[in-house]
């Protein structure tokens, strides 16, 4: 069977011809690249950002050459994905950024209030929590949004982190470390927002 | 004390929880043959930038130290050698004076 093979034997068979096969490579990694997709891009876009991911993975085979497993490969190119879209997006976006209403608002306030684990937890499931995350991290650039989300969000070490964004550790240690004074600094504005509303 | 600290703690923690969340896609068996046939029709490259670029700015950065201590050596030979613009020309001067007439005449030295 040829869902059974492992991946190497797979790449080998794709590259000497049999495109095929590499369906199952798509089959087998799918949640995994969904998996940070998902985390980096909104929604809406996260089926094109995966399907380029798969793309470059399959075009850049040749040059793949086990140095590393298979998914972590995979993984650091979907990173590079979502960080080229934001890159895309920041050229063209014309719009100006949207402003919070007061639905966000109270979804801050209620995080601020006293409460327990369960409420805290059921809070950060509300679409609004998405959305107020959303607005703070489209207020950075391309590369402070994906060190920040993957350094401080997602918890990766920065040598992992620099490793996934192709930068060196000094890059992305300094980089995090403004990107998270940054958002610091929007969290003050949208705290200080909310005083001012009530 | 800064008195946002803990409200910027909380709402850090809690838009950390917000991304963790897991959220699902329904990429089914269509997705796939989209993809499938994107893949039939790019074909594979051997080689790319993720293949051929991959670790170039490590690469770059490995060097900097040996770059900075070249620099430091060189200066620390031109500070303690003799090695001095002035020198230099008096010791060409001396030896070919004529040479040294025609440069100066065009504005070199």
């Amino acid at each position: 069977m040829v869902s059974e093979l492992d991946d190497e034997e797979i790449i080998k068979r794709v590259l000497s011809g049999d495109v095929n096969v590499f369906e199952v490579l798509l089959q087998r990694y799918r949640p995994l690249v969904f998996g940070i997709v998902l985390k980096h891009v909104p929604h809406d876009s996260a089926e094109e950002v995966a399907q380029d991911v798969f793309v470059r993975a399959y075009q850049s085979l040749y040059g793949y050459a086990a140095k590393s497993s298979f998914p972590r490969w995979l993984a650091t190119l979907a990173v590079r994905s979502c960080y080229d879209f934001w890159r895309n997006h920041a050229r063209n976006r014309e719009l100006p950024l949207s402003s919070l209403t007061e639905e966000h608002q109270r979804w801050l306030d209620e995080v601020l209030a006293p409460q327990s684990r369960e409420a805290f937890l059921e809070h950060t499931a509300r679409q609004e929590g998405k959305e107020v995350l959303g607005y703070a991290l489209d207020r950075l650039s391309a590369e402070d949004r994906m060190v920040l989300s993957l350094v401080h969000l997602d918890g990766l070490s920065v040598k992992e982190a620099a490793k996934m964004l192709g930068w060196s550790i000094v890059k992305t240690k300094v980089r995090a470390h403004r990107a998270r004074r940054e958002m610091r600094k929007i969290i003050l504005e949208l705290i200080g927002e909310g005083m001012r509303l009530r | 004390m800064n008195p946002y600290k803990e409200p910027i703690r909380k709402v850090e923690e809690a838009l950390k929880a917000v991304h963790g969340r897991e959220e699902g896609i329904n990429a089914g068996a269509a997705w796939v043959n989209n993809v499938m046939r994107e893949i039939r029709r790019t074909g594979v490259q051997p080689s790319s930038k993720y293949s051929d670029l991959e670790g170039y700015g490590q690469l770059v950065w490995r060097f900097t130290a040996a770059t900075c201590l070249l620099a430091l050596a060189l200066t620390v030979y031109a500070m303690t050698s003799d090695l001095s613009t002035a020198s230099e020309v008096t010791r060409l001067f001396f030896d070919d004076p004529l040479a040294v007439d025609m440069v100066h005449s065009l504005g070199v030295i």
